[in-house]
């Protein structure tokens, strides 16, 4: 029914570690899908690029994906949001590159047993709500429930689509709104590509709502999840296998919001502290903590919110620095704006 | 325990409220029928064993083959009025058909023929302070279990705090309280807290009923704490913000007993405000309880007082030694200073814990305490890291890469080459043998002639070698298997232990042939962590090597490179498979790893030898004169139960009716073990059963992570004439408790804290003391050398 399925990801040389864990891990239970590789990045100084990624079946890169000015396009963008932005226009590359399925795991994901189950069936487009289970408790109500108001019902983690009119057209008009205004801009109400999604069981036919409790374990619903061990050595959440594991902000406030939720359900923390010797061991040598490419000018200074949100904003800066990673910008708000220059 | 095979079954508890155990008759077409018997006499009471016990199911899968109706065989039958009247009665259940079932406390010997009393009187009753009012109001009546009578207008001796004695009447009307219980309205009382103490008071108020008769002048003695709790016959729901209150049933209508008939509770009324805290005391005293959450107090924002409403002074004084040193008052204390420093101000709340999980509250610098009471409980966050030190254990796993480095001075070959043709010269042969502690069976193995080359696991692959008994050094495999070719030795056998840390296929290259044996000490075989926990906090019971179980265990992570080693190791062939334990070849051959025969030898066996009987009455012990005496058998480790026995010791070491000990030599255990006494002067070599003895250690707890293969402290307690106390699924040390009588296997840790809070333990051991006990000791009959021969 899926046929053949390409699976990809969106990262950066800073998540590069985990999406390897992640390439592990559906290496292990899907071997028979693609794993594709989109990297909104160069290679640090000093890393080879081909064995960084060679683990990967193909790897997309920016100008692969024919967003138009696409340099001008990627400067309006932090690390998150160009990563998030490029989701719906790679979706579409593989769709038109020939795969039945499409399925996109955050890198951050790690998969620990098959989706045949959650894949079967006729549907065009999954998607994993953050809750399955309604919370009593206000703090998890706060964070959990009013949280997923302001960032979007579905955590897009995970997506999947078929390739049929349904997939297609989601897909088409998920792109499109992404390359549009793939923000962080909860006060009008945008979250990267995640909120947009609320939308989509209305839009869009054949949408399956996942409710497989299995499905997009994170720290967001472990409040409503009861993770173990069956008798076979399998994860189970819920009674059900374990299908995949979200490690959001696994070392930072993720560990915090797993502490909160996670309780004292043991296992979550044996499986929490695996990830964390798994991503420690596929680290590569020689990428720096928190790189990203596109963070700095070529002359080295970072670029801040500030001056990307103003460049956003600002046709005739972008008419007038097309190119603007390049040195003549940053002269230019060394001139103009010198409040907005970072370090 | 089988009745003629015919009955299986245990009665695990004997008390007021009921017998309860559970019980089978194998092949039984339904759950068995019982009626009991009091003191050989029908008593019309019959009854089925069918009351689920997924517990027991779960546990004995042995149960599974012969009973056809699952997990429906307990039971739990009242005890009927007749037996309540204060006479010693004997209890048998038998079969419908006539056939005893016996009688049986778990691990008891199947004749047993206990008798038990229960007090024919019981106190019920509830006490409530009304800081409003500057008064504890309540009600309280005596219960006469034999007629049902319940008598009113009782006299309430009253202690108080300072040594302060006096009482009050209880005959105040409360049509309430006669509506709903069905005494006669005259149970109400009233003690007026404010009048008696106008500047206010803080502590404890206990509530005595008096015997029928009997005035007590002021400070009349008789009220001591004499350290043992009575049973609880009620425990009267916990009212937010109030003390529990529990009820005692000793006879009130026996002025000696210093416990008679007591209602107790505790309060901290306190000037004007008068708050009482909703600690709980009483019967309990000293035990940390969590406080009810949600209800409709409203906490004051100085956060001194609303500290003070549950902060546990006892326990803070208790474990901060320095405090109560100071003489400072503690809750100012912990309000100043202490928070800052991380000290908790009861058992239940973690202020690092609570400050390292809020950044929030960090953040804000506020007392953590304050705003847990005040808003954070209502919102839901945790009072302390759940998950006990399970969670420690994760946090402290080493990753991959985490072994130490190859820095030790290895042995020359040339110079082992002589130590060995030398040890071998005119010896029969040599034994290698690899893992465990070795000194019985190289005692074995040298009267048969034998030389005995021990190898245990050194850091960076090198093994640290001793030869009949004397230390020689750290050498590499290679070079040890290059020694012993060299050497040629007449016969040369190999016997296995342990494989935990050792290079398994360097091992491969130290075998000669056939005739080797391969002990299941531990479950090294199977997984490189030699235990089967699950990233040392949980038994996996050897999943396959692809399962999501060993994917994210440290240990499993290299567990399929570890098989295919261990396959390598057999696969020279001439391993004769040996069990210390049936435990052991269960778990061996439930893994399905490695095909072929078990066999099953015990290495040591407990001899008889005398009997151990006490000089004082039975029904003293768990008194303050003669507490319970317990020792845990285990290193200080968390597989070993470690972290289980320190919380049960927090849990109920304020009892008074226990004394803990560890069986470790001082120099290994840590230095905050607290109440925790040593055994051993530091260094003493003395068996453990010798220990045991000489300090009349009652139970012996074993709490293993998981199934232990061979327990040979379970063998120590039993020749010192103690009982074990161990958990299900703990292997060999469960089956010593069911083949010998001698003990008591617990469900689960939560289990096993209930034994001991609820002082079924102390019920248990003077039982025990009552009955005597065989002590003897422990030997290894030449074993292992009989086990070598027959492998031959």
């Amino acid at each position: 029914m899926n046929g053949r399925v390409a699976c990809y990801t969106s990262f950066t040389y800073a998540y590069l570690s985990r999406a390897r864990v992640l390439l592990e891990s559906l290496r292990r239970t899907h071997p028979e899908w693609e794993v594709w590789a989109v990297v909104v990045d160069e290679a640090p100084p000093g890393v080879d690029e081909g064995a960084a990624l060679a683990g990967f079946d193909q790897v997309l890169k920016l100008a692969d994906l024919g967003i138009p000015d696409a340099a001008a396009w990627l400067f309006g963008h932090d690390v998150v949001e160009a990563c998030t932005a490029v989701k719906g226009a790679a979706m579409l590359h593989l769709l038109a590159a020939g795969a039945d399925t499409v399925v996109y795991f955050d890198p951050d994901i790690a998969v620990f047993n098959r989706l045949d189950e959650v894949l079967a069936g006729e549907w065009s487009v999954a998607l994993t709500p953050h809750q399955l289970e309604a919370n009593a408790a206000p703090a998890a109500i706060r964070d959990n429930e009013i949280g997923a108001l302001v960032y979007g019902v579905f955590n897009l983690g995970f997506v999947a689509v078929r390739n049929d009119a349904n997939g297609r057209a989601f897909a088409a008009w998920w792109s499109g709104q992404l390359v549009r205004a793939c923000f962080d801009d909860t006060a009008n109400g945008i979250f990267t590509d995640q909120k947009y999604c609320d939308l989509a069981p209305g839009l869009f036919d054949g949408v399956r709502v996942v409710r497989d409790p299995g499905c997009n374990v994170a720290s967001w619903n472990l409040s409503r999840r009861r993770v173990g061990f069956d008798d076979g050595g399998r994860v189970v959440v819920n009674g059900s296998a374990l299908k995949f594991y979200h490690f959001t902000k696994i070392g930072g406030v993720g560990d915090l919001m797993t502490e909160r939720y996670g309780g004292g359900n043991v296992e979550v923390f044996e499986i929490w502290h695996w990830y964390k010797r798994r991503e420690r061991a596929m680290r590569l040598e020689g990428v720096p903590v928190g790189y990203w490419h596109y963070g700095r000018f070529a002359d080295g200074r970072a670029i801040t919110p500030a001056m990307r949100a103003l460049y956003r904003e600002r046709p005739n800066l972008q008419a007038a620095f097309a190119e603007p990673f390049g040195g003549e910008l940053v002269g230019w708000f060394a001139e103009h704006r010198p409040d907005l220059l970072g370090g | 325990m089988t009745d003629g095979g015919r009955i299986i079954g245990f009665i695990e508890s004997v008390t007021d409220r009921g017998i309860a155990g559970w019980a089978l008759q194998p092949g039984g077409a339904g759950p068995l029928q019982l009626s009991l018997l009091i003191d050989g006499a029908a008593s019309e009471v019959f009854f089925a064993c069918d009351q689920p016990r997924e517990d027991v199911w779960g546990s004995r899968a042995d149960l599974h083959a012969v009973c056809g109706h699952g997990p429906l065989l307990g039971f739990n039958v009242a005890i009927p009025a007749g037996g309540f009247d204060g006479a010693s009665h004997r209890f048998d259940l038998v079969t419908l058909a006539g056939a005893s079932a016996g009688l049986v406390v778990i691990g008891k010997p199947r004749d047993w023929d206990k008798v038990f009393e229960f007090p024919r009187h019981v106190v019920v009753g509830r006490a409530r302070p009304e800081p409003e009012m500057g008064c504890i109001h309540g009600w309280v009546y005596l219960l006469d279990r034999l007629t049902g009578a319940m008598r009113v207008g009782n006299t309430l001796a009253v202690a108080g705090p300072e040594g302060w004695r006096g009482h009050v009447a209880a005959d105040g009307v409360r049509p309430d309280v006669a509506a709903d219980r069905g005494c006669a309205p005259e149970c109400g009382f009233n003690f007026d807290v404010a009048g008696l103490f106008p500047g206010g008071v803080r502590g404890e108020f206990r509530f005595s009923v008096l015997p029928e008769g009997l005035e007590l002048p002021q400070g009349a003695v008789g009220m001591a704490w004499a350290g043992v709790a009575p049973v609880v016959v009620e425990v009267v729901e916990v009212v937010e913000a109030l003390p529990e209150v529990v009820v005692s049933t000793d006879d009130p209508d026996n002025p000696d007993d210093p416990d008679d008939g007591r209602l107790a509770f505790s309060g901290m009324p306190r000037g004007a405000l008068f708050g009482i805290g909703a600690r709980l005391a009483g019967m309990r005293a000293g035990l940390a309880v969590r406080p009810a959450v949600g209800g409709a107090r409203q906490y004051a924002s100085d956060p001194e007082h609303t500290v003070s409403l549950e902060f546990d002074r006892d326990y803070y004084l208790q474990t901060y030694r320095d405090v109560r040193a100071g003489g400072m008052d503690p809750v100012l204390h912990y309000v100043r200073t202490g928070w800052h420093e991380g000290r908790r101000p009861a058992a239940w709340f973690d202020t690092a814990y609570y400050l390292e999980a809020n950044p929030d509250i960090r953040e804000a610098g506020v007392n953590p305490f304050w705003h847990y009471l005040v808003i954070g409980r209502r919102e839901g966050r945790a009072a302390l890291r759940e998950g006990g030190y399970r969670r420690e254990v994760i946090e402290g796993l080493a990753g991959e890469g985490a072994a130490g480095p190859a820095s030790a001075l290895t042995l020359v070959a040339g110079y082992l080459e002589g130590c060995v043709r030398a040890a071998c010269a005119g010896r029969a042969g040599l034994v290698v043998a690899v893992g465990g502690a070795g000194v019985a069976e190289r005692l074995d193995f040298a009267g048969l002639g034998y030389g005995y080359l021990h190898l245990a696991a050194g850091e960076g692959g090198l093994v640290r070698l001793a030869l009949d008994g004397v230390a020689l050094g750290m050498a590499r495999l290679e070079v040890l298997a290059g020694v012993l070719g060299r050497v040629g030795v007449r016969e040369r056998r190999m016997v296995v232990h342990s494989l935990v840390g050792f290079d398994v296929a360097g091992l491969a290259g130290l075998r000669a042939g056939g005739g080797d044996v391969f002990w299941l000490d531990d479950f090294s075989a199977l997984c490189a962590g030699g235990r089967l926990l699950r990233n040392d906090v949980a038994f996996c019971g050897a999943p396959g090597a692809e399962s999501d179980a060993c994917r994210v265990c440290v240990h499993g992570e290299r567990r399929a490179a570890h098989l295919a080693d261990v396959r390598r190791l057999f696969g020279a062939g001439g391993f004769a498979v040996v069990a210390p334990s049936g435990a052991a070849g269960e778990v061996w051959r439930e893994a399905g790893v490695f095909e072929g025969p078990v066999m099953v030898r015990a290495p040591a066996v407990v001899v008889e030898t005398s009997r151990r009987e006490s000089l004082v009455a039975a029904e003293a012990w768990g008194s303050v004169g003669y507490p319970v005496r317990v020792a845990f058998a285990g290193s200080a480790q968390a597989g070993d139960g470690w972290a289980m026995f320190r919380a049960l010791v927090e849990r109920v070491g304020r009892l008074g009716c226990y004394r803990f000990f560890h069986l470790l030599d001082p120099g290994v255990v840590p230095q905050d073990s607290g109440q925790i006494e040593p055994l051993r002067v530091a260094g003493e070599g003395a068996a453990d059963e010798v220990v045991l003895a000489r300090h009349l250690v009652d139970l012996v707890l074993i709490l293993p992570g998981g199934p232990e293969m061979f327990s040979g402290a379970a063998l120590a307690a039993l020749a010192a004439g103690a009982d074990i106390v161990t958990l299900a699924g703990s292997g060999h040390a469960a089956d010593a408790v069911m083949e010998s009588g001698r003990g008591i296997v617990a469900a689960d840790e939560a289990a096993l804290g209930d034994l001991f809070e609820s002082l079924r333990a102390v019920e248990y051991v003077r039982w025990r003391v009552g009955e005597g006990a065989s002590a003897g000791g422990v030997v290894s009959d030449g074993m292992y050398a009989a086990v070598l021969g027959a492998s031959a």
